[in-house]
């Protein structure tokens, strides 16, 4: 078992494609983070976060054999990710139109201090952050959580999202003004 | 003053952490509203770190293991069923449950009594249909009566591979209509072989149906 956690992503996936015991589980705990918070963070809320994350991992693993190790793994399983979402977005804009869901809200980011204060004030900037990420449209939220919370370089978000890099580079200029203005309005 | 260009730059600059490209640079030293926006950037990449990563919660690292374990196990359980001796076995007692029936009432037989029949009745079908029609019960009952049979021999249904049994009746059945069968239309072939491949299926899939409705049944 160890081995696999020794690997790189693509041999890694070579592993799973060809059903070698324990591969699916290590490249399991090498992106459940990451992912899970690019969904949760996309999707706003933690009962579709949850959904989506269970049916991304199923259909990395239905889908292995299509991946091919022209594209990085993690724009793989990102892609995967970015379309299960944009697919529940869309289901749920028919549903109901425009609101956002907000219920999951912020996870409370730990405070250098043990001071309640902080900790309020924290959570408190936190929750008003995944607000105005939430109103972003989803083309916008897609690069800017690519780019600020998982650190991707803008070629990757092209190839994730499908734009050009010109189009990333303006996406997120136009997320991170609306930003500043949602959270300078509601300071 | 065009200010576009330089805003599509602002992007990278705040987020990259660049020095900025040359025409960034340039721009902002001539231009104090942009200089003054980039900064604002700057501010709110900073700002949006408040909003830190979480851990998944455990039950959903169970949960959604076990649903990749269920596929992994699902297709590896098929391999292993089609593997299994066992499993030939009893496609082979369905394979033989057939192929008496079809020396006791062969299948050119069956045909032309089949297509008399329907034509008595007003409703002749055309050589594929008629074919599919009396070809459909030989594979379909075999496997089905062999399977229900073993789940009143046997305690545990769980262990019987109903699917598994259909696709190696299948597999057994395929060379035996050709033998049988040489001396027919070329389209009647085709339509007894179509319904031995469906029938047999139908039949596995009804039986594994059956199987685990009767497990769950229990399990209550």
């Amino acid at each position: 078992m160890r081995q696999w956690y020794q690997q790189s992503d693509e041999p890694l996936m070579t592993s799973i494609q060809a059903d070698r015991p324990g591969a699916f589980e290590a490249l399991y705990t090498r992106y459940r983070i990451r992912l899970y918070n690019f969904i949760r963070r996309f999707m706003g809320d933690q009962s579709s976060a949850e959904d989506i994350f269970q049916e991304t991992f199923l259909r990395v693993y239905r889908e292995r054999h299509r991946y091919e190790p022209r594209a990085a793994v993690s724009t793989w399983l990102y892609t995967i990710a970015r379309n299960l979402c944009l697919q529940e977005i869309e289901k749920r804009s028919h549903r109901q139109s425009g609101s956002a869901h907000l219920s999951d809200g912020a996870a409370i980011p730990a405070s250098p201090t043990d001071d309640p204060l902080s900790r309020l004030e924290a959570a408190d900037t936190a929750a008003r952050v995944a607000h105005a990420v939430a109103l972003l449209p989803p083309s916008e939220r897609e690069v800017l959580i690519l780019s600020r919370y998982e650190g991707l370089p803008h070629s990757q978000i092209a190839a994730i999202t499908g734009k050009s890099e010109g189009a990333v580079r303006i996406a997120l200029f136009r997320a991170l003004t609306a930003l500043r203005d949602h959270l300078q309005r509601n300071q | 003053m065009d200010c576009r260009p330089a805003r599509e730059w602002m992007a990278i600059a705040v987020a990259e952490d660049l020095d900025a490209a040359e025409t960034l640079r340039t721009h902002l030293s001539q231009c104090p509203s942009c200089q003054a926006e980039c900064e604002e950037l700057r501010r709110t990449w900073v700002l949006l770190a408040a909003w830190t990563d979480a851990e998944p919660p455990t039950r959903l690292d169970r949960a959604t293991l076990v649903k990749v374990r269920a596929a992994i196990d699902g297709r590896r359980s098929w391999l292993r069923c089609l593997a299994s001796r066992w499993v030939w076995a009893n496609a082979a007692t369905a394979a033989a449950v057939a192929v008496v029936a079809s020396l006791f009432v062969p299948y050119q037989d069956s045909l032309r009594l089949c297509g008399k029949l329907l034509a008595d009745v007003g409703v002749p079908l055309p050589p594929l249909s008629l074919s599919f029609l009396v070809g459909f019960p030989y594979a379909f009952l075999p496997p089905l009566v062999v399977v229900l049979a073993l789940m009143v021999l046997r305690g545990n249904g769980q262990k019987i591979q109903g699917s598994a049994i259909g696709q190696a009746f299948t597999l057994i059945m395929v060379p035996y209509i050709f033998f049988a069968c040489g001396d027919l239309e070329t389209m009647m072939i085709a339509g007894i072989l179509l319904s031995t491949v469906t029938g047999a299926l139908l039949a596995g899939r009804l039986s594994q149906w059956l199987l685990r409705h009767r497990t769950e049944s229990v399990a209550a």
